[in-house]
């Protein structure tokens, strides 16, 4: 466990040796804020007419970051962790140490992980504390919260993906573009066949739907569950198997 | 009886255009600077990597204070340190910050004790000045000293060194030298080192091993050899041109 740690301590100072990541933080608190200044800007030119404050800014937020953003972030994120090192060999300083090869996998996946969890935070945090700001209030916050925890778990399928990909590929721009084609594609894939919607992962984001609306239903909540679960459990380990033998 | 610190029996690993190394078996006692000497392409670098597990072999067995490189890696790897090939460097990180990342896969140094190692390897490859600036600024000698030094961090039993003094000017060259000659005689450590000069690692190892074409020619201790020839350089020399024959039949 201490060289999982160690290496997730090491793997989170990389990523965050990255003055980028810290500039996407920035952005999206802009964002967050653009969005409750133009619910308000709404709200006055429409005398009133049009009145969102009971809309919560952070669930409206999650569309855009949850689909697009962070995955995209986390895919940076796990291209220059796996592909990157390889191509520039700086993976060997980590394979010459004593830790095997899946603590190493391990301390990886988890550093991108919480970026991922922190960059959520920052949106919910952000776009919150922005309506508070501006309406005193906010909205249906026990609700966000959960929702946000929800969807930590489609975010690491997402990344699991992101890393089995990596493994096939040498150049970190390829990973990069082919983790980007492959998402996209599929997110396609489900919004135009809809009898595959319902099986590509890529449709759960924000599954979050499934488990806080109205009415549990329990039978299709449990079926998806288990549809993430095998897609987290076949891109884990087949990434594994081939970082395992991988040569540097 | 000194003890067995590596042990190589049968080292088999070929790539798919047929290079590689095969049948390479030796093996290096406590306080030994082996050398091993071969040409460009010989092998070395791929037997080194093989030694630190960072490629799967063909065949054979690779045994580390015992440990079985395969099964048991994490214990026979611990005190171990290498350099193979280029350093490998996060270059916009600073130097400490490249020891520190290595550092902390020895959980067993305290906080204190990291960073007073982090300042000895420092200083004794002559970069305590440069600790704060990014290792992507460094020169080709500066980065091969950092290289040196996270070789050295964990106070290793056992260190391998590919080429350690590429990049490096003159002085630099005896710095290094005389860091490894102070290791092996003061700190017990033991040294595999690979290089294609043949004076250069005569001056450092106790023992030679001739690497040509992948395959181990002689392993042979330095007095022996000098023994029998004027140098290090005329012993590789005489070995090859008799394995040439060998092979050629003339």
């Amino acid at each position: 466990m201490k060289l999982i740690t160690a290496n997730l301590k090491n793997e989170s100072a990389k990523i965050f040796a990255h003055k980028k990541y810290i500039v996407f933080m920035i952005i999206e608190v802009i964002i967050c804020i653009g969005a409750v200044c133009s619910k308000l800007l709404a709200a006055r030119l429409s005398n009133g007419m049009l009145t969102m404050s009971n809309i919560s800014t952070s669930i409206t937020m999650m569309s855009l970051f949850f689909e697009a953003v962070i995955p995209f972030i986390s895919i940076m994120a796990v291209c220059e962790l796996f592909s990157a090192e390889f191509h520039s060999k700086t993976i060997r300083s980590i394979f010459v140490r004593p830790a095997e090869r899946y603590k190493v996998y391990i301390g990886k996946i988890s550093a991108v992980l919480i970026l991922a969890v922190i960059n959520m935070a920052v949106v919910f945090i952000a776009s919150s504390a922005a309506d508070f700001a501006v309406s005193g209030k906010v909205v249906s916050f026990g609700y966000s919260l959960s929702a946000y925890i929800l969807d930590i778990i489609p975010m690491l399928v997402v990344i699991l993906m992101a890393v089995m990909l990596n493994q096939i590929v040498k150049s970190s721009t390829m990973a990069m573009f082919l983790c980007i084609i492959v998402y996209a594609g599929l997110k396609v894939m489900g919004i135009s066949f809809s009898s595959l919607s319902g099986l590509v992962f890529t449709g759960y984001m924000q599954w979050h739907k499934i488990w806080l609306g109205g009415g549990m239903p329990y039978l299709a909540a449990s079926f998806k569950a288990l549809l993430l679960l095998g897609y987290g459990l076949t891109f884990g380990a087949v990434g594994y198997y081939i970082f395992r033998f991988k040569e540097c | 009886m000194s003890k067995t610190i590596l042990s190589v029996k049968n080292l088999k690993k070929l790539y798919k255009n047929n290079r590689g190394v095969q049948d390479i078996t030796l093996s290096l006692d406590e306080g030994d600077v082996v050398g091993l000497l071969g040409p460009n392409g010989s092998g070395k670098t791929t037997a080194m990597k093989a030694i630190m597990g960072m490629t799967s072999v063909d065949n054979g067995e690779i045994r580390i204070f015992n440990h079985d490189i395969d099964t048991d890696f994490e214990a026979a790897i611990q005190n171990v340190g290498c350099l193979i090939e280029a350093p490998a460097l996060y270059e916009n990180m600073t130097a400490y910050q490249n020891l520190k990342l290595a550092a902390r896969f020895y959980p067993n140094m305290s906080r204190s004790e990291t960073h007073d190692r982090i300042n000895h390897v420092m200083r004794l490859v002559n970069l305590e000045k440069y600790a704060n600036d990014k290792a992507g600024r460094f020169s080709l000698g500066m980065k091969q000293r950092l290289g040196i030094a996270l070789a050295l961090l964990s106070c290793p039993k056992l260190v391998i060194l590919d080429e350690p003094t590429n990049g490096l000017d003159i002085e630099g060259v005896v710095h290094i030298r005389d860091v490894v000659t102070d290791m092996a005689k003061s700190g017990g450590a033991s040294f595999l080192i690979a290089g294609h000069v043949a004076s250069e690692l005569e001056k450092m190892c106790n023992k030679a091993a001739i690497i040509y074409d992948g395959q181990l020619m002689a392993f042979e201790s330095m007095d022996k050899i000098l023994e029998s020839h004027p140098s290090l350089e005329d012993y590789f020399l005489e070995t090859v041109a008799h394995q040439r024959r060998h092979v050629t039949g003339i």
